[in-house]
């Protein structure tokens, strides 16, 4: 069967540069000064397989390419060598309520928020009030974002976003927020979405909860594959990175 | 980096870039709209007059105008209000645009560290934000043209391709300002002067007869000036006192070029940086 997610040799670097470059005046007082780089890769020959219907997760410590590497799965970035080969429909976002605003109730931002994500006027006025409901925030539809918490913001985000037909998803850091009642909630779309036999990649610093659901999962250390498999093991191997200060320098 | 030369780079289909064209252009258009919408609505959250600001800032410009200018022109230009409210409306329009698109792609920056997304839609949104606002204040021309009796004839058609003329003009203009101002940060505090030297230079208060000959073969590079003339003709007809810049066709053919060439060269940027907004916005 074909990978839901084929990734090979994903290399990505940035240009950090030492000046602000972004001021035409440097250019005009220094015009022969040639802008100093540093060389940043977050990501260096990332190659790896995730299965349809597989939960995957990734892990590594802040800085270790997690989130770049999420980016250029989802089409956000574009890698500068390797491959990515996507079977399926992929959610478009990594990270929940892209497009919020605080100016605005909850009732205008599931609308911009749901068709960022491809729902149409039809489909949203459908669900609006399931995602409500799921969400528990029916006393608040019209007051303003900038009054929610940011537990009832994840709530919302989190309620549109599963709306969203998929394939693949993609998450960035979602179970960190929200209350134990909320997270119970999200567990149980995610076993219906097991059953439907849907992928989802993880990123996340919850390892209870990535060993609860993952199948498999991949260890980033300095922009590369420190470790990948099963979901148990590779979370021991990251505890084992960082138990050890010695081991810090590979 | 490993073998970089002998991979290549991934393939760009993804999400709805997967969907078939139709499909695409539904999702554009929809996105288009509920961005412009909630544009429009956040510029006047929170304010207690709401759009009725879209109406003053055009209307207090005019007063002001019409105040120092009336005296000037009231012999040459019988219906100078009207011809005075045209430009400034219009001009407002366009400094709008570009000054709401301008900052617009690093502004929803998070919205392309977030989902992958065709950039464009964003500066697109921005300036159908400004048609909104511009099409508002198109309520106080047509009270003043109902005001001065002035009767549309056959000839008011061709308001329709000199409106698109303006909307393609301060959509090149904005998207190309736009685009560069997400690596250049000063684009910002060029189009201020710009904008007032655009303004000035532009007959909005002011007939372009009064212009020297050899200025007038540089305003005629200014797509704006003919646009605005030529819509003043169309609506006062004798009375817009309209003269030719530069001889023969070239009236015409220099600004329609200048729009061709700006909205060409917003695109080529465009097209060459917009891969890495998600990374510099």
């Amino acid at each position: 069967m074909r990978p839901a997610i084929q990734a090979v040799g994903v290399c990505k670097s940035f240009l950090i540069p030492h000046e602000q470059p972004s001021r035409l005046k440097e250019r005009v007082v220094h015009p022969f000064r040639r802008t100093t780089y540093e060389r940043n890769e977050p990501l260096t020959d990332v190659t790896f397989d995730v299965q349809p219907g597989e939960f995957f997760g990734i892990i590594g410590a802040n800085g270790s390419g997690k989130s770049t590497l999420l980016k250029i799965l989802a089409g956000i970035y574009r890698a500068d060598a390797g491959e990515v080969r996507i079977a399926g429909r992929l959610s478009p976002f990594i990270e929940l309520g892209v497009g919020f605003s605080g100016e605005l109730s909850a009732r205008e931002n599931i609308e911009i928020n749901g068709m960022l994500l491809g729902l149409t006027r039809r489909q949203l006025k459908e669900r609006f009030d399931h995602i409500l409901e799921f969400a528990g925030l029916q006393r608040f539809v019209d007051q303003k974002l900038k009054n929610y918490s940011s537990g009832m913001l994840v709530r919302l985000a989190y309620a549109i976003a599963i709306q969203v037909p998929f394939d693949i998803l993609l998450l960035d850091e979602v179970l960190a927020v929200g209350d134990a009642e909320f997270q119970e909630k999200c567990f149980e779309t995610f076993e219906t979405m097991r059953e439907e036999r849907k992928t989802i990649v993880f990123v996340s610093h919850d390892l209870d909860a990535l060993s609860r659901f993952c199948e498999r999962a991949l260890l980033l250390h300095g922009g590369r594959i420190h470790a990948i498999g099963e979901a148990q093991e590779v979370i021991d191997a990251y505890r084992a990175l960082y138990a050890n200060p010695v081991e810090l320098r590979l | 980096m490993p073998q970089a030369s002998s991979i290549t780079p991934p393939s760009s289909d993804y999400f709805v870039l997967q969907a078939p064209l139709l499909e695409r252009g539904a999702y554009y258009a929809r996105v288009l709209r509920v961005l412009s919408v909630s544009d429009f609505k956040l510029k006047y959250a929170g304010s207690i007059l709401g759009y009725v600001w879209s109406l003053m800032k055009p209307l207090a410009y005019f007063a002001v105008l019409w105040v120092v200018f009336s005296g000037l022109f009231k012999s040459t230009l019988p219906k100078f209000p009207l011809y005075l409210l045209l430009g400034v409306v219009m001009w407002t329009f366009v400094a709008d645009a570009v000054s709401t698109t301008l900052p617009s792609i690093v502004s929803r920056g998070a919205i392309l560290r977030r989902i992958a997304f065709p950039p464009i839609v964003i500066p697109l949104a921005a300036t159908i934000t400004a048609l909104m606002t511009f099409a508002l204040n198109l309520i106080i021309i047509v009270v003043f043209i109902a005001g001065y009796r002035v009767v549309p004839n056959i000839r008011w058609l061709l308001l329709a391709p000199l409106l698109l003329e303006l909307y393609l003009f301060a959509l090149g203009l904005s998207l190309l300002l736009a685009t560069l101002n997400v690596k250049f940060r000063d684009i910002g505090q060029i189009w201020e002067v710009g904008s007032q030297l655009l303004f000035f230079t532009a007959p909005v208060m002011y007939p372009a007869s009064i212009l020297p000959v050899w200025a007038r073969h540089i305003v005629v590079f200014n797509p704006f000036v003919q646009i605005l003339m030529d819509t003043r003709r169309v609506i006062l007809g004798r009375d817009a006192q309209a003269i030719q810049l530069v001889g023969m066709h070239g009236n015409h053919i220099i600004p329609l070029c200048v729009i061709a060439c700006v909205l060409f060269l917003s695109w080529f940027v465009y097209r060459r940086q917009s891969h890495r907004f998600a990374e510099l916005a």
